[in-house]
C-alpha cells in the first residue's frame, strides 16, 4: 500500500515505489494486506536499483531503514511464515496486530475479522459514496474516507450506537490513525526538507542544521535555486473550484461533527439517566444511620460504593464476617444490588446455605416410660418478612443481611463458650447444633436454613414449651447485645486500651445464665429432696422457708453521657447475669434452725453453705459443700446429734 | 532564466549563482512551522507505536497542539500565497541528479497523494455540485449563496451558544435571574476552614470528643 503512493506519483518511474521507505516498517505493511501486498511486493522483490534508490529523505534513520528494507524486500515474509514455529509466529502476528495480547485474541473476533476482510472490496465502495463512518476516533484524518488503505475496512461496520468497542476495533482504528499520521508526517518532512534545501542556498547555516542526515549525504547544499515568474492570475475556474471543495469538505466535516455530537449526547444522556437512577435508589434507601464507604469492586474492577451492615461499630468482636457488601449497579436491569463481600483477600463464594441460617431453639422433654424425648417447644420466626429475598428492595436486603450476620455470630459465640461449659450438660453436636442435657430435658440450639421447610414447622400446634423455646433465644440474643455493648463501654476507656488483649472470652456469657438458672432449679430440688427425707420426715412440725434475697443496688455513678447511658443498658440485664443464689431456712421449732444457702461460683456449679444455729443463737456447724452426699450425711448427722 | 553565465569553468568550483529571487523570508517562516509540524507529529507516532499508548488526553492536547501548528502553517503559507506561487524552484546542474534523481522528483512534486487526492474529489462529490455541467455564473451564485447562509448560520449559532453557561453549576437562566453568582463555588471545602482558624482550644476539643455534651459543663460551648 505505501509503495502504491508513490508508485501513483511516479508514474515515469514506477521501479522507484518499492525504495521508498515510508515510516511506516515495511513488514508491518505487508502484514495487514494478506491479499493485496503480495501481489504488490512479489513485484517489489526484484528492485532496479535497490534501496539505494531511496528518496524519502527520512530524518531519523534513513541508513537503518534501507538496510531493513534490503533484507525484506529480498525475503517475502510470506514465504517464510508458513514455515515459521509457532511460537515465532504468533508473537509476529500480535505485533502486526498492534502489541496487543494474545489473550485479547477471541475466536469470534477472529472470524468476524476474516469476514470483514472477505468483504472489504464491497463496503469500500459503499464508502466512496460518501457514507459516514461515525468512528469516534480523536484523529480527523481517519474519519477521512480510506479509499486507499484496504485494511481500514474492520472499522466500517462500526456505528455511532455501539457502544463498546472489541480490543481488534480498538487496534484497527489505532492502526488506521497511525498510518495517516505518517501520511502527514510524510508530507511535512518532505516539505521541510524542500524548503531547507532551497533555503540552504541563501543562508547556508540554517539550512545545513535543519537537514536531515540523510539529505545532507546525498545532496551538496545549495544545490537548487529559485526564480520568479510573473504571478499567474488564478483563472475564475480554479477560483470556484476551490470553493466548492471548501463547501464540500465543510459539509462533509459539519455532518461527522453532527454525528459525533448526537452520538456523544445520546451517551451523556444514557448514562445520566444511569447515574440519575443509580443515585436515587441510593438516597431513597440508606439513611444517615447507615456506613457508606468507599470500595473498590474486586469483581468488576469498578470505584463502587459499600454498605456496612455487620455490627463491628456495635462493638462486634466477630471478625469471621466483616460485614460489608457492595452497591453494585446493574446497568442492564438499572436497578441497585447488594453484594456481600467476604472478608478473606480471595473472594470465596459464600453459598447461600452457609449463609442464610437462623437459630431456633428446641425443648425436648423426657417421656419417663420409654427413655426417650419429644419435641415440646420450638422458637418461631419473629419476622416472617425474612423470609422472602426480595431483590427489589435494598432496605429489605440489608435488613436481612444484618438478621444473617447477627445469627451467625451468635452462633460463633456460642460455640466458643459451650467448649467451657461441657462437663455441665453443654455439647456441640455438630457445626451448626448445640445440645445442652438436663435431667428429664434436652435444649437444641440449631442454626436452621431459612428455607419453606423451617417455615412450615412453625405452623404446628402450639405446644407447651413454645413460649419457653422462644424466650431463650430472645434472651441469648439479647446477650449477645450485652457483650456488644460492654465492649464498646470497654473501648471508651482509654487507659486500658492497649494493656488487654481485645476479646470477651471473660465476659462470653450467652448460654452460661440460661444453664445456670436451669441446673440451679434441678439442684434446688435436689436439696429439697434431701432435706425433706434428712430432717423434714424426721422432725415433725419442721418447715422450710425460702428466704428472698435483698437485691444489690446499683451504686456506681458515672459522669460520662454516653457511657452512663451505656451503663443503664448494660444494667438492665445485671438481673438476668447475677449468679442465682438462694437461701432456706429450715426451722426447727424448739431446736434451732439450719440456714442453707445455694449458689453458685460460675453459674452452673453449686456451692452449698450449711448453718446450724442451736435454740439460743449459737452458730454451732457452718459448712460448705459441694457434694449432695455428704450434705445428706451432715444433715443426718445434725438432726441425729442435736435435733433428737 | 537570471543564471549568470558563469560556465567557463564547468569542472571547477561552484559556479556563483544568482540566488537573490529565492523568498528567504517566506522560506524561513514556512520552515520553522514545517519544523514544529514535523516534529509534533512524529512524537504523536512515537507515542501511539508504543505498546502502552499514553493517557488519552495527553493523546488529545498533543494532536491539539499539532492541529495548531497545522493550522498556523496554513495561515502562513496563505500569507505567502503569491510569492511562492511565483516561485520556480529548478535544481542546479551540480544537484547529484543521476545519482538521487528519485530524491529530486519527491522533493518537487506539486501532485498531491492519492490519499488527497480522494479527499478533494470526496470534497467535491459532498458539496452536491455538478462542476463539470453547471455553467460559471450558476456555480458563483450557489457559493455565494452558500457564503450568506454559513454566515447566517454562524450568527444563529453564536446567538444560541451565548445563551447557555458551559461553565459552573448554574443554567444561564439560573445566573440571568441571579440564582446563584457562578464565581462564588456553591460547595465549599470544609477543610479550608478548618485550617487557618481554630476557634476552640484543642483542650476542650478533645474533653468533648471525649464527654460528649453534658448539661453541667458549659465550658465547651466557649
Amino acid at each position: 500500500m505505501a509503495d502504491n503512493i508513490y508508485s501513483n506519483n511516479f508514474s515515469s518511474s514506477p521501479t522507484h515505489s518499492d525504495g521508498i521507505p515510508i515510516v511506516l516498517d515495511p513488514n508491518l505493511i505487508n502484514l495487514t494486506l494478506p491479499t493485496s501486498s503480495t501481489a504488490a511486493s512479489v513485484p517489489a522483490t526484484v528492485p532496479t536499483n535497490g534501496p539505494e534508490s531511496a528518496t524519502e529523505p527520512q530524518p531519523d534513520s534513513a541508513g537503518a531503514n534501507s538496510l531493513k528494507q534490503q533484507r525484506t524486500l529480498v525475503n517475502n515474509p510470506y514465504e517464510t511464515f508458513g514455515q515459521m514455529p509457532l511460537q515465532q509466529l504468533i508473537p509476529l502476528i500480535l505485533q502486526m496486530r498492534g502489541n496487543a495480547k494474545f489473550s485479547d485474541l477471541s475466536e469470534e473476533a477472529l472470524v468476524q475479522e476474516i469476514e470483514m476482510e472477505e468483504k472489504g472490496v464491497t463496503v469500500q465502495t459503499e464508502d466512496m459514496d460518501g457514507e459516514i463512518d461515525m468512528g469516534t476516533l480523536e484523529e480527523d484524518q481517519a474519519l477521512k474516507p480510506q479509499e486507499i488503505t484496504d485494511d481500514g475496512s474492520e472499522s466500517r461496520p462500526r456505528t455511532g450506537t455501539e457502544n463498546i468497542m472489541s480490543q481488534e476495533q480498538f487496534n484497527q482504528l489505532k492502526r488506521d490513525v497511525l498510518e495517516h499520521i505518517n501520511l502527514a508526517l510524510n508530507e511535512s518532512s518532505l516539505s521541510l526538507e524542500f524548503i531547507v534545501l532551497l533555503l540552504s542556498s541563501v543562508r547556508a547555516s540554517v539550512g545545513v542544521n535543519s537537514m536531515s542526515p540523510f539529505l545532507k549525504r546525498s545532496v551538496p547544499p545549495a544545490s537548487m535555486n529559485a526564480d520568479k515568474i510573473p504571478l499567474q492570475q488564478k483563472s475564475k475556474r480554479d477560483i470556484l473550484l476551490t470553493a466548492v471543495i471548501n463547501k464540500g469538505w465543510k459539509l462533509r466535516a459539519l455532518e461527522e461533527a453532527r454525528s459525533l455530537l448526537k452520538d456523544n449526547y445520546l451517551k451523556l444522556e444514557k448514562s445520566l439517566e444511569i447515574e440519575q437512577a443509580h443515585w436515587a435508589i441510593i438516597s431513597q434507601h440508606i439513611s444517615n444511620s447507615d456506613v457508606i464507604f468507599k470500595m473498590r469492586d474486586r469483581n468488576m474492577g469498578k470505584r463502587s460504593l459499600a454498605i456496612k451492615y455487620g455490627y463491628e461499630d456495635s462493638g462486634s468482636l466477630y471478625k469471621q464476617d466483616r460485614g460489608v457488601a457492595i452497591l453494585r449497579h446493574n446497568t442492564e436491569q438499572n436497578k441497585l444490588e447488594l453484594v456481600p463481600v467476604s472478608n478473606s483477600k480471595e473472594q470465596v463464594h459464600i453459598t447461600k446455605n452457609s449463609v442464610e441460617r437462623f437459630m431456633r431453639v428446641h425443648v425436648y422433654t423426657k417421656i419417663e416410660e420409654d427413655d426417650d424425648y419429644i419435641l415440646s417447644g420450638e422458637s418461631s420466626i419473629d419476622d416472617q418478612s425474612l423470609t422472602q429475598c426480595n431483590l427489589d428492595d435494598i432496605g429489605r436486603q440489608i435488613a436481612r443481611l444484618k438478621f444473617f450476620i447477627f445469627e451467625r455470630e451468635l452462633m460463633y459465640q456460642l460455640k466458643k463458650e459451650s467448649a467451657q461449659l461441657i462437663s455441665y450438660g453443654v455439647n456441640l453436636e455438630n457445626e451448626n447444633k448445640i445440645v445442652f442435657e438436663s435431667p428429664g430435658e434436652k435444649i437444641e440450639i440449631e442454626m436452621v436454613l431459612l428455607d419453606d421447610n423451617a417455615l412450615l414447622s412453625t405452623q404446628d400446634a402450639p405446644r407447651k414449651d413454645d413460649k419457653r423455646a422462644n424466650l431463650i433465644l430472645i434472651l441469648l440474643r439479647m446477650l449477645l447485645v450485652v457483650m456488644h455493648k460492654k465492649q464498646l463501654r470497654y473501648e471508651l476507656k482509654p487507659t486500658l486500651t492497649k494493656q488487654k488483649p481485645r476479646g470477651y472470652d471473660k465476659d462470653l456469657i450467652l448460654l452460661r445464665p440460661i444453664v445456670g438458672k436451669i441446673r440451679h432449679q434441678n439442684y434446688l430440688k435436689l436439696i429439697e429432696k434431701v432435706v425433706t427425707e434428712t430432717v423434714l420426715n424426721k422432725i415433725p412440725n419442721s418447715t422450710i422457708n425460702f428466704i428472698p434475697t435483698a437485691e444489690e443496688k446499683d451504686t456506681h455513678t458515672y459522669k460520662e453521657l454516653y457511657a452512663a447511658e451505656l451503663d443503664k443498658q448494660i444494667a438492665l440485664f445485671d438481673k438476668m447475669l447475677t449468679i442465682p443464689k438462694t437461701e432456706m431456712k429450715i426451722n426447727l421449732l424448739k431446736k434451732g434452725t439450719i440456714n442453707l444457702i445455694l449458689k453458685s461460683i460460675n453459674y452452673c456449679n453449686a456451692v452449698i453453705q450449711v448453718k446450724y444455729t442451736n435454740f439460743s443463737g449459737e452458730v454451732i456447724f457452718d459448712a460448705r459443700f459441694t457434694e449432695y452426699k455428704e450434705l445428706e450425711e451432715f444433715l443426718n448427722f445434725i438432726v441425729s446429734e442435736y435435733v433428737t | 532564466m537570471s543564471q549568470p553565465a558563469a560556465l567557463t569553468d564547468p569542472l571547477g568550483s561552484v559556479p556563483k549563482y544568482d540566488f537573490s529571487n529565492v523568498p528567504v523570508q517566506a522560506f524561513d517562516a514556512v520552515r520553522m512551522k514545517l519544523a514544529q509540524l514535523t516534529h509534533s507529529l512524529s512524537k504523536i507516532r512515537d507515542d501511539l507505536s508504543k505498546a502502552d499508548l499514553p493517557q488519552w488526553y495527553s493523546l488529545q492536547s498533543q494532536l491539539t497542539v499539532t492541529l495548531t501548528q497545522l493550522s498556523s502553517l496554513n495561515s502562513t503559507l496563505q500569507h505567502f500565497e503569491e510569492l511562492l506561487d511565483s516561485t520556480v524552484p529548478y535544481p542546479l546542474p551540480h544537484f547529484p541528479t543521476t545519482a538521487h534523481e528519485g530524491l529530486l522528483t519527491t522533493l518537487m512534486r506539486k501532485k498531491q497523494i492519492p490519499e488527497v487526492e480522494a479527499w478533494i474529489k470526496d470534497a467535491i462529490d459532498h458539496s452536491g455540485i455538478d462542476i463539470n455541467n453547471e455553467n460559471q455564473e450558476d456555480l458563483e451564485k450557489f457559493i455565494q449563496k452558500d457564503k450568506a447562509i454559513t454566515n447566517w448560520a454562524l450568527d444563529f449559532i453564536n446567538h444560541e451558544h451565548s445563551n447557555y453557561s458551559f461553565q459552573g453549576l448554574y443554567t444561564a437562566e439560573d445566573l440571568s435571574n441571579g440564582a446563584g453568582d457562578s464565581k462564588i463555588p456553591l460547595y465549599r471545602s470544609t477543610t479550608f476552614k478548618t485550617k487557618n482558624v481554630s476557634p476552640f482550644s484543642i483542650d476542650s476539643v478533645l474533653k468533648y470528643i471525649y464527654q460528649g455534651s453534658t448539661n453541667e459543663s458549659s465550658s465547651v460551648s466557649e
